[in-house]
């Protein structure tokens, strides 16, 4: 069994990444250029987390 | 944030120059004034947004208005206007409405529709944000919009949420950016952002 998933949903991920970083961002700095690298960061944290937790139910469903 | 340490004002009234020191505090290495907070906070939970705004800090302004507001109506899009409801009764008890209103007025006209049927009175909107009358209502609801009333019902939690950490920053400043492990401990007179007295070491004796 593969975890698979409509790339539709792929789609809903994007803007909810976009508002989380952006927010996540602006409440920990002030400046613009500041605000925009902490959003960065935020993005790439949270897309590689929920990229360790996709591979973690990959793995999990192979084994099944 | 921490608060800032500017020079004293032996000038000003000792009043006046705390009600400064309380309203202005240090943002990435700079004052930052932040007016009325009380005030900010309330617009910033009414008007995702407008608390930064009447700040002048129209750049976060900005942010958190595009960020917070696309994120409701993208909620309120994908479940065609029907996730965000205000119910408490043996239907559905809808807690999800809790966060959702942390947008403030985008969310308001649900408390308005329910407390109008609640007291016996026809909601003012019509159907907008009004809760389903009865299970087989929201079972068709479901059914209508697949999983979009789930996921617009995310959409909008996710926003109210959002809205809280746009409060919190209109009230009290940025948040202090997490410091890595290495970097602690190194004494940094910079890193301390404790404007208070040490306390009193306590006696090491008994008596």
């Amino acid at each position: 069994m593969v975890v698979s998933m409509s790339l539709g949903y792929l789609f809903m991920y994007l803007p909810l990444l976009a508002a989380v970083s952006f927010v996540i961002g602006a409440s920990r700095h002030e400046q613009k250029h500041l605000i925009l690298e902490q959003t960065k960061r935020t993005a790439i944290w949270v897309t590689s987390f929920m990229l360790g937790i996709y591979v973690v139910l990959q793995l999990v469903s192979w084994m099944v | 944030m921490a608060k800032a340490k500017g020079p004293t004002k032996t000038s000003a009234p000792r009043g006046r120059a705390q009600a400064e020191d309380d309203r202005v505090v240090i943002a990435d290495g700079e004052p930052l004034d932040l007016r009325n907070r009380t005030l900010a906070a309330l617009l910033a939970w009414l008007i995702p947004g407008a608390g930064h705004f009447y700040q002048q800090r129209y750049f976060k302004s900005a942010v958190f208005s595009i960020s917070v507001f696309s994120t409701f109506m993208i909620g309120m899009l994908l479940a065609s206007s029907r996730c965000v409801y205000a119910s408490w009764n043996g239907t559905e008890k809808r807690w999800q409405y809790a966060l959702q209103a942390g947008v403030g007025l985008p969310a308001m006209p649900a408390a308005l529709q329910a407390w109008s049927i609640r007291n016996g009175n026809p909601p003012p909107l019509g159907s907008f944000m009004v809760a389903p009358r009865s299970a087989t209502d929201l079972d068709n609801w479901n059914r209508e919009t697949a999983s979009g009333f789930d996921m617009g019902t995310l959409y909008t939690m996710i926003a109210g949420l959002l809205n809280l950490l746009v409060v919190f920053d209109a009230y009290a400043g940025p948040l202090p950016p997490p410091v890595p492990k290495k970097r602690q401990g190194t004494g940094d007179p910079d890193d301390d952002e404790t404007d208070q007295p040490a306390a009193p070491k306590k006696s090491a004796g008994k008596g």
